[in-house]
């Protein structure tokens, strides 16, 4: 009966101990992925617009990579593209001194663009670990 | 151990009767006739004070001895009673040596007995009264060692050298000619502020041409840098742009040897650790793995190193150009990077 009632406790204490390290783990990635978080205001017609959110300690630098499909070409943007491939149909930008707070990228297309069509990442060094963080900007 | 020893203590008893036997212990014990001591000792003029002195024990030992309290003596005392009363040992021995009375006891059971112990005391007391000196022993053990650790805590001085990370990050290659950056980084866990210099000394096929902060040169020598500041928090970071002289031959190498010395307590001089050599080479220095190209992740690096600093001249336009393009190559000729876009 003793011995029941210990196993019991010990069985509820380790559920717990092992609630409070999956909440602790839950935490962190959270917080890695609250850093900066990116997203597309417009995804469709000619003007695009994506927003980037940034945390404190914000990374140095961030970089924008923006897939167009094949046929349409970027008229312009701002900031301007420091880099494009136009045959693999991919911009970068390489935005430098980063504040916390957000950032917009805007460009003008050749051809209005449907749904779906649009698909970019950013990559950026996080501060705090030194890894390099590569991620989808939402739709 | 006191509880063994009781324990064993009639069987030792009865083995002490005869003389000039060891005792458990290793003792050897002599039986004594304190009637003849009594009697030399007077018929010398000598006081139990004097005798006292000579053994090394009190007038009450002597006392007890002589009142045959003490049947049994160590040899050594003996010995030394002996040549009090100036004569040999056969002298006091109890040439008798009949059968000691229970009652009777040794010098050598009184030490070994806990006071006002006799033998009527129950063994189940004893082992409780023994557990409870252990355990004040033990807490007074801990309290002592926890107090000499504080207070050791709060007087050592702590060695500035086991407090400190000195570290140089610098490129694994470069071309000859192009600056590149050295980076010494100063991690501290020492509590307080203290003073430093800081040596760093390049080859003299090499130059240094910039530092932030500001360096000095050591005794007019272009070759040796030297930075004097305080740390005040837990980190420090010195940057200074070295070239390499243009006439150095691929595949040759440059090798940088630095110092810290600090000072509080004690003076400490300690190498720097870290990079401490390159390699002269045909890529840009930012071109980590040296496929011809910077790509993302060699400029989020160079950027996460140096963009902080400002007005540092590590050239982030040509690594952004050089990103920007297909790839690059050094012109040996001109000295110069070929962007292909």
């Amino acid at each position: 009966m003793r011995n029941n009632s210990i196993k019991k406790q010990l069985m509820v204490s380790g559920c717990f101990i092992t609630f409070l390290l999956a909440l602790l783990a839950a935490a962190e990635v959270t917080a890695n992925d609250d850093l900066v978080t990116c997203r597309y205001l417009k995804a469709t017609g000619h003007d695009i617009q994506l927003q980037i959110n940034v945390a404190a300690p914000p990374p140095a630098t961030i970089i924008v990579i923006q897939n167009i499909p094949a046929g349409i070409t970027i008229k312009n943007s701002s900031p301007k593209i420091n880099k494009l491939n136009n045959s693999k149909g991919r911009a970068k930008w390489l935005l430098k001194a980063i504040k916390p707070g957000s950032v917009l990228v805007e460009m003008s297309l050749d051809t209005p663009i449907k749904a779906g069509q649009l698909s970019g990442e950013i990559r950026y060094k996080n501060p705090a670990t030194g890894m390099t963080v590569t991620m989808e900007i939402a739709p | 151990m006191l509880v063994t020893l009781n324990a064993g203590y009639s069987t030792y008893k009865a083995r002490e009767m005869t003389s000039d036997r060891p005792l458990s212990s290793g003792i050897q014990m002599i039986k004594i006739d304190g009637d003849k001591i009594r009697r030399l000792r007077e018929h010398n003029g000598l006081t139990q004070l004097y005798v006292a002195t000579v053994v090394g024990v009190t007038t009450d030992t002597i006392s007890r001895w002589e009142n045959k309290r003490y049947p049994s003596i160590k040899k050594e005392n003996a010995i030394k009673l002996c040549e009090a009363l100036a004569v040999p040992l056969e002298s006091i021995i109890d040439l008798d040596d009949h059968e000691t009375a229970p009652s009777q006891t040794t010098e050598q059971d009184i030490a070994a007995k806990p006071p006002n112990q006799d033998q009527r005391i129950t063994p189940t007391r004893l082992p409780l009264k023994n557990i409870g000196l252990a355990v004040a022993i033990l807490v007074f053990a801990g309290i002592a060692v926890w107090t000499m650790t504080k207070y050791q805590a709060t007087t050592t001085p702590i060695n500035i050298a086991d407090q400190l990370i000195v570290s140089r990050t610098m490129p694994s290659h470069v071309p000859p000619g192009a600056p590149f950056p050295v980076m010494v980084e100063i991690t501290s866990n020492y509590p307080e502020p203290f003073p430093f210099i800081l040596k760093e000394n390049l080859p003299p096929n090499a130059k240094a041409i910039q530092g932030k902060p500001l360096f000095t040169r050591q005794n007019n020598n272009p070759s040796d840098l030297k930075w004097i500041s305080k740390l005040t928090g837990d980190y420090a970071v010195f940057i200074y742009l070295v070239q390499p002289s243009e006439h150095m031959k691929i595949g040759e190498m440059l090798e940088i040897n630095g110092l810290i010395t600090c000072k509080k307590e004690n003076k400490m001089t300690t190498p720097i650790g870290g990079d401490n050599s390159i390699t002269i080479d045909s890529h840009h220095w930012a071109d980590s793995n040296r496929d011809g190209k910077i790509d993302d992740e060699e400029i989020l690096s160079v950027y996460d190193t140096y963009g902080a600093i400002e007005g540092l001249k590590v050239d982030k336009e040509k690594i952004e150009e050089i990103w920007s393009g297909k790839g690059y190559q050094w012109n040996r000729q001109t000295r110069q990077y070929e962007i292909e876009f």
